[in-house]
Order: C-alpha cells, then sequence, then structure tokens
C-alpha cells in the first residue's frame, strides 16, 4: 500500500486528525534531529529541542502552504528555533559530546574509512558550533538545508545584504578553524 | 573582484552575464582559481558531514505533549456542555438566596457547638485516663466549641449564598479535571504510549 503523502497527512492532521501528525513525526524525525544537533552539539539538548520543534510545527500548522514540500518547512523552524534558544540563552559555546564519532549515514563502510569520516564530521561540526549562532543559523540553512539566499533572508527575517555577509563571515571562520585554505 | 562573487558562484546565486565574465576571469587567474578551490573544499567538507542516527523515538513524547497541549474539540465541547448544565441546575438551586442578598435572614446552620460535645466525648472514649495530653485536647475542643452559638445563625443571603458558590465552583474544577483526565488517558492508550 502507498503511503500518504506529507501533504495528505498535514490535511488530515488539519481536519483533526492527531495521529497523522505522528506519522509526519516518524518521517522527519531523524533530519530535524539532526539540524537541532549541529546547532545544539549535545544529543539530549537536541532531542530536546527537536521535540519542540514538532510542537512548534504543530500549532503553526494551520499557516503552512501545502503546495510547499513539508520537510524543508519544518527543518527550517526547527533552525530558527535552535538560534532564538541560543540568542535568549546567549550560548555562545557549547561543548561537544561523545556523539560526533558515531555517524549514522552508510557512506563510510570500512573501520578505518568510517573512523577518518568521524574524525572529519567531528572536526566540521566543531567548527560550526564554534561559530556565533547567527552564522551558524546561515551556515545551517545554505549549506544542509540548501536554500537560497532569498529563502535564508525570508526564514530568518535578515536583508539579503546580511544574508550574504553572514554567509560570507561564517565560511572565512569555519576555513580558519578547520585549517583549510583560506577563501580569502 | 569582490570575493563575495565567489561564494555566489558555488552558492548558484549569480546571475548569468555575471557568471560567464568570472568563469573568464578564472581562465586567466590562477590565483583566484585557487581561492574558489579552497572554498570549493569547504563546501564539500560540510556536504560530507553525515547524520547521525537518533537514539530513541521522538513520537510518543511529541504526541503525548500534544495530547496535554491541545485538548480535543469534542471532549472540550462535552466538558462545556456538562458545566453548561450543571451551572442552571445550581443557579436554580442558590437562586433563593441569591434573591435574598441584601437581606438578614435566618438559616438553619449545622449546630457547631453540638459537634464539638459530639468529639470531646469520642475523645473522652479513647483517652488513656490520666493522660495530659489528651486532656488538653479535650479543653481545646471543649473552648472551641463554646465559642460557637446554640441558636440558629443570623446572616445576609450573599453570605448564606457564598458557600454554595464556592463549592460549585470547586465542584465544576474537579469535573474538568476528571474528563481531560480521562480523555488523556484515552489518547495516550490510542497513541500507544
Amino acid at each position: 500500500m502507498q503511503e500518504p503523502s506529507d501533504r495528505a497527512l498535514v490535511l488530515r492532521v488539519r481536519r483533526g486528525e492527531e495521529q497523522a501528525f505522528g506519522e509526519l513525526v516518524r518521517r522527519y524525525q531523524s533530519s530535524v534531529f539532526n539540524v537541532c544537533y549541529r546547532f545544539m552539539g549535545e544529543r539530549h539538548a537536541a532531542e530536546d529541542m527537536a521535540q519542540e520543534a514538532f510542537l512548534r510545527a504543530y500549532q503553526k500548522l494551520e499557516h503552512f502552504d501545502v503546495s510547499r514540500p513539508f520537510g524543508p518547512w519544518l527543518r527550517t523552524l526547527a533552525a530558527n528555533l535552535c538560534l532564538n534558544q541560543h540568542q535568549r540563552k546567549r550560548l555562545t559555546s557549547v561543548a561537544l559530546d561523545e556523539e560526533f564519532d558515531r555517524p549514522g549515514g552508510a557512506r563510510a563502510h570500512g573501520l578505518e574509512e568510517r573512523q577518518q569520516q568521524a574524525e572529519r564530521d567531528a572536526q566540521v561540526r566543531a567548527a560550526i558550533l564554534s561559530l556565533p549562532p547567527h552564522y551558524r543559523a546561515v551556515i545551517e540553512l545554505r549549506h544542509f538545508q540548501e536554500l537560497s539566499y532569498a529563502e535564508i533572508g525570508q526564514a530568518l527575517d535578515l536583508p539579503m545584504s546580511d544574508v550574504k555577509s553572514h554567509l560570507f563571515r561564517a565560511r572565512k571562520l569555519l576555513a580558519q578553524r578547520l585549517g583549510s585554505d583560506e577563501p580569502n | 573582484m569582490d570575493e563575495q562573487v565567489l561564494h555566489a558562484y558555488l552558492d548558484g546565486e549569480l546571475g548569468a552575464a555575471e557568471k560567464v565574465k568570472l568563469e573568464g576571469r578564472l581562465k586567466s587567474d590562477p590565483a583566484l582559481a585557487a581561492k574558489l578551490e579552497g572554498l570549493r573544499g569547504l563546501f564539500e567538507a560540510l556536504a560530507q558531514v553525515e547524520e547521525l542516527e537518533l537514539s530513541r523515538d521522538l513520537t510518543p513524547g511529541v504526541m503525548g505533549s500534544l495530547t496535554i497541549g491541545t485538548p480535543n474539540r469534542r471532549a472540550l465541547a462535552a466538558v462545556l456542555v456538562a458545566q453548561s448544565a450543571l451551572a442552571v441546575l445550581l443557579a436554580g438551586l442558590i437562586w433563593p438566596l441569591v434573591g435574598a442578598i441584601g437581606e438578614v435572614i435566618r438559616i438553619p446552620v449545622l449546630n457547631v457547638s453540638l459537634l464539638g460535645q459530639q468529639f470531646d466525648a469520642a475523645l473522652t472514649g479513647i483517652a488513656l485516663a490520666g493522660s495530659g495530653r489528651w486532656i488538653a485536647l479535650q479543653s481545646m475542643v471543649a473552648e472551641a466549641a463554646a465559642r460557637f452559638s446554640d441558636p440558629p445563625m443570623e446572616l445576609s443571603g450573599a453570605a448564606a449564598a457564598w458557600p454554595y458558590v464556592f463549592s460549585a465552583a470547586l465542584g465544576l474544577l474537579l469535573l474538568d479535571g476528571l474528563l481531560l483526565r480521562y480523555w488523556q488517558a484515552r489518547r495516550n492508550m490510542s497513541n500507544g504510549s
């Protein structure tokens, strides 16, 4: 049997079928969690934030444009929520936990290859976490959610010029911290 | 050349004319081409970060919170209908008292001193002979009971009505709690959590 589309599930939730929202949670919990993890750097906090993101999404579901894809909308909401959380708490540095050495993807197969991949991931995650929250947000939305400049501006309520300058500065900082050839 | 152009180029945000211009420049400017490659390396490093696996299913927690945060409309309607019916019933019951607001009426309130005497007698029955603690308690009860007068008390209609109104409000709150609790338990069962 074919699985219902995201759009069909959203419409069912709007009609009062709360159970349909459970299916959306099952579908997107992993990607939402990863958005939050890149922001928070700690598994438990990221899970809590992901849960909060789903609750916000549920509350805002009436305003969601069903002609657009649900996943990017949800992940953008999660990124915004994490950003707001950081700004509220004024967290500028986040302790990394040990989780980054356990990638869940299937790209790296051999043990050694997995280890190398884990180390690279750890460095990149640490570099992202060292950025100020608003730089972290633009990196998340551009590189992980693949939003355009205009979409990032809309999501973060920023003028296009700020999006460009934030991305530019964030990437320079990342390059410095990763020790790669600095794009200067 | 503005460095941001390189970023816009890799982001796919450059217009067609600017793109052609930049690509022409890259062929003749190795330093610029090297900068672009450095930036491309960063893009690739970000693209290669793998997703982590969730250690637990978030669905039960999310659905449980929805249940607490957003009560079902049908359940709310049932609570409201039940409350309205109760409110009408209670209004009918206390109407005679409300109608007497401003007047002083004599109402048959519980004879507290009689209650006090009965409690005192009960204490005496269970007290051990010679126990100073029990004797002291008996004295306190007797004193409290003596403060109440035997004849029916005189109260205004409003004063007589408020305990009923207070009890009714408390009852309604209790009903709310019970109904919502029942509804929540049912939802949790259907959510499998």
